[in-house]
C-alpha cells in the first residue's frame, strides 16, 4: 500500500475514479431521496412566520421538554448500557448471540410495538400495575413515561457501538493492567472506558437523537398533555393535524428540530475528533 | 524467589501438562511452535486462562517464592510482569503514565508514583520520550517502554511472550540486549516463550522445548540446542540428528532416524559419550559443519569409513549466503554450504557427492 501511494501521487478524485462509473447513478439517487423532502420543506416554509411560531411559548415548551427528557433518557442509557454492553462483549459466543437479539428487538420493532409493550408492563391493567398502584406509583401519561419511551427505544443504539467498540479493543490491555497490579473497577474505569471513548462518544450521539426523534412509543405509552408528554415530536404531529390551519407552524418545528439535531451532530463530531487525537 | 511450576492446564480439547522450575535471576526459555501449549503455559502462570472465554481449568500446583497461586489468587495479585509480542502499551496515555500505571494501580501516591516511572524510563533511556504517546513512539521504543512499564509494578517473576517477534532485526538485537542486561541486574525468575531458538542461546542458561502440550525436553540450553534427543527438538535447534546402535568400534551405525534409505548403515564417531557395543545412541551435527568432496578427490569414500557417505542430490533451498541441499539416500540429513563452496564442488540437482564431518564436529549420546 506505501509502495503504491508514494508512486500514485495523491489526487483528490483519484480514489473516486476507482469506482464503476455507473455507480454514481444509484449513489446519486441515494443521496436525494435522504435530501430532497428536506430541501422541499425548506422550500415550503413562511419565513415570515418562523419566529413567532418557534418561539411560541408552546414551542419553546415542546423543546424544553424534548432536550430535558432525552437528556435524561441518554444519561440513563449510557449508565445502563454501558455495563451491558461490556457483559455481551465478554460473554461466550452463544450468550453474547441471544443478548444481542433481545438487545437488537427494540430497534427493529416498531416503536408503536413498544409503546404497547410499555403500557402491557407499566399501564394501570398492565403486569406491574397493580404493585404500582399500591405503591402509589402512576407511570403511564407522565413525563416519566416519556423518559422510559425514550429509553426503550434509544438503549439498543447505545448497547450496539459500545459493544462493538469493547470487541474491537479486545481484552489485551485489560489483561495488561491486571497483571500490573490495577483491581477490575481500576481496569474498567482507566483502561476499559478511555479504550472504547470514540466508539462510546458516537454510540451516545445516536442514542440521544433517537430519544429526541421518539415519536410512537410515546404517543401510546405517554400521550400528549402540553408541558407534561408533549415533546417536540408530538407537538409537531398536533400542529400538523390541527385541521391544516397550523401545517405552517408544523413545518417550522419541525426546522427547529432539524436545526437542534445537526447542532448535537456537529457538536459531537467535534469532540470525538478531539478523542481519537 | 523462585517461580515453580507443576500443573496440568485443560483448554478445551487441549491439554498441557508440565514441571518447570525458573530460578531467580535466571531466564528460562520454553521453546515450541505454534499450538504446542505456550500460550496456555503463560495463561495458566499470569492467572487469566479462564478469560478467553472457553471452558478451562488448571489442576497442580503454581508457587511463586512462599506464595501459592492457585485459582483464588487473581491476576492482580500475582505480581507476576507480562510483555508481549504486540506491546499492548495504553494508547490513551502517555509513555510516562503508562510506566506511573502499574504503582498508581496499586495506590502509591501520585508524586512516588511518578518518580518511580520516570526512574524505570530512564533506565531503558527513553527519559526525553516521556511526554510522547504510543503513536509517536516506533517499535522499538514502544517494547522498551512496555518492558519499563512491567518492571515499575515491581513483578515477583516476569513473563516474555515472543517479545522480540514483532520487531525488525535491529531492534530486536537491541531488545535481546536489553533483557539480558535486565537478567544480571534484577533478580526474578524470568520465563521466555519463543519460537526462536536464537531467543534461547542468547539468553537463557536453561531450556525447556514444549510439543503437543507435553515437555519434550528440558535442561542446560546448550544440551538441548547441542544435542536434541528427538527429531522434533533437532528440527526446532536446526541440526541433523542421526540415531541407531553403537557397533563394535563404539561408532554409531544409523538404523533409526536419518538412517540410509538404501545400501550399508552410515558409521558416526564423535565426541561425547562412549557406547559399547549394541548400545543405542544419537549423533548430531550442524548441517554447516559437512564438508562436501567430488566423488574424484573423496576420501575412503566406500561407505565403510565413518563421518562419510555418498549422496545424489535431490533439491535445494536457498538460505542467507548460501544453499541447504538434501540427497535421495539420506533424506533427513540436511547439508549447508556456502555458495562460492558449491560452486566449486558442483552442487546441483542429480549431482553424485561425498560428504564428510570432522570427529570433532559431531555429538554422541548414549540413549536412555
Amino acid at each position: 500500500m506505501s509502495a503504491a501511494s508514494t508512486t500514485t501521487p495523491r489526487v483528490p478524485g483519484s480514489v473516486l475514479r476507482r469506482i464503476p462509473p455507473w455507480l454514481v447513478v444509484p449513489a446519486g439517487l441515494g443521496a436525494l431521496v435522504l435530501v430532497l423532502p428536506f430541501i422541499a420543506l425548506l422550500a415550503r416554509l413562511d419565513w415570515s412566520g418562523v419566529p413567532s411560531a418557534i418561539t411560541s411559548p408552546a414551542a419553546m415548551q415542546a423543546l424544553t421538554l424534548s432536550l430535558s427528557t432525552a437528556s435524561i433518557a441518554t444519561v440513563t442509557c449510557v449508565i445502563l448500557g454501558v455495563p451491558l454492553a461490556l457483559v455481551i462483549a465478554r460473554s461466550p459466543q452463544w450468550l453474547a448471540a441471544i443478548l444481542r437479539t433481545l438487545t437488537t428487538l427494540p430497534l427493529v420493532l416498531p416503536p408503536l410495538v413498544g409503546g404497547i409493550a410499555l403500557l402491557s408492563l407499566l399501564g394501570r391493567s398492565g403486569v406491574l400495575g397493580d404493585a404500582l398502584a399500591v405503591a402509589g406509583i402512576r407511570i403511564p401519561f407522565t413525563t416519566a413515561a416519556v423518559v422510559i419511551a425514550q429509553v426503550f427505544v434509544a438503549l439498543p443504539f447505545l448497547v450496539i457501538s459500545a459493544e462493538g467498540a469493547l470487541r474491537t479493543a479486545g481484552t489485551g490491555h485489560e489483561l495488561v493492567a491486571a497483571s500490573l497490579g490495577a483491581s477490575r473497577f481500576t481496569v474498567f474505569r482507566r483502561v476499559t472506558l478511555p479504550l472504547v471513548a470514540p466508539g462510546l462518544v458516537a454510540g451516545t450521539v445516536l442514542c440521544f437523537a433517537r430519544a429526541l426523534g421518539e415519536f410512537g412509543a410515546t404517543a401510546l405509552f405517554a400521550g400528549n398533555a402540553p408541558g407534561v408528554t408533549r415533546t417536540m415530536p408530538l407537538a409537531i404531529y398536533t400542529a400538523f393535524n390541527g385541521a391544516g390551519v397550523q401545517e405552517d407552524t408544523a413545518i417550522a418545528l419541525s426546522l427547529l428540530l432539524i436545526i437542534v439535531a445537526v447542532g448535537v451532530l456537529l457538536l459531537m463530531r467535534g469532540w470525538r475528533a478531539d478523542a481519537v487525537r | 524467589m523462585t517461580l515453580d511450576v507443576d500443573i496440568r492446564a485443560r483448554v478445551g480439547s487441549f491439554t498441557l501438562e508440565a514441571a518447570i522450575t525458573a530460578a531467580q535471576g535466571e531466564v528460562l526459555a520454553v521453546l515450541g511452535p505454534n499450538g504446542s501449549g505456550k500460550s496456555t503455559l503463560l495463561g495458566a502462570i499470569a492467572g487469566h486462562l479462564d478469560h478467553a472465554g472457553r471452558h478451562s481449568e488448571v489442576t497442580g500446583r503454581i508457587t511463586l517464592g512462599e506464595r501459592v497461586l492457585d485459582h483464588s489468587v487473581p491476576p492482580e495479585r500475582r505480581r507476576i510482569g507480562l510483555l508481549g509480542q504486540h506491546t499492548t502499551l495504553f494508547p490513551h496515555l502517555s509513555a510516562l503514565d503508562n510506566v506511573a500505571f502499574g504503582p498508581r494501580a496499586q495506590r502509591v501516591h501520585g508524586d512516588q508514583a511518578t518518580d518511580i516511572a520516570r526512574r524505570h524510563l530512564s533506565d531503558v533511556g527513553l527519559s526525553d520520550l516521556a511526554d510522547r504517546r504510543p503513536a509517536q513512539l516506533s517499535g522499538g521504543q514502544r517494547q522498551r517502554v512496555a518492558l519499563a512499564r512491567a518492571l515499575a509494578a515491581a513483578p515477583d517473576a516476569l513473563l516474555l511472550d515472543e517479545p522480540f517477534a514483532a520487531l525488525d532485526v535491529q531492534t530486536s538485537a537491541q531488545a535481546r540486549r536489553l533483557i539480558s542486561e535486565l537478567r544480571d541486574r534484577i533478580s526474578v525468575p524470568m520465563m521466555l516463550v519463543t519460537h526462536d531458538p536464537m531467543d534461547a542461546v542468547m539468553l537463557a542458561s536453561r531450556t525447556v522445548v514444549l510439543h503437543a502440550g507435553r515437555i519434550v525436553q528440558q535442561g542446560s540450553t546448550r544440551e538441548v540446542l547441542g544435542h536434541p534427543n528427538s527429531p522434533f527438538v533437532a528440527a526446532i535447534a536446526g541440526v541433523n540428528l542421526v540415531s541407531g546402535h553403537a557397533d563394535r568400534d563404539g561408532a554409531v551405525q544409523a538404523t533409526g532416524n536419518g538412517a540410509s534409505t538404501i545400501g550399508t548403515p552410515t558409521r558416526w564417531v564423535g565426541r561425547g559419550d562412549r557406547l559399547g557395543a549394541g548400545q543405542t545412541g544419537t549423533a548430531v551435527f550442524s548441517p554447516s559443519a559437512v564438508r562436501i568432496h567430488a566423488v574424484s578427490e573423496a576420501p575412503g569414500s566406500d561407505g565403510s569409513a565413518p563421518n562419510t557417505w555418498t549422496g545424489t542430490v535431490t533439491h535445494l533451498e536457498a538460505i542467507p549466503g548460501g544453499v541447504r541441499l538434501f540427497t535421495a539416500e539420506h533424506p533427513e540429513i540436511a547439508v549447508e554450504c556456502s555458495s562460492m563452496t558449491a560452486v566449486e564442488a558442483g552442487v546441483r540437482p542429480d549431482a553424485v557427492l561425498v560428504f564428510s564431518i570432522l570427529e570433532h564436529d559431531v555429538s554422541v549420546r548414549r540413549s536412555h
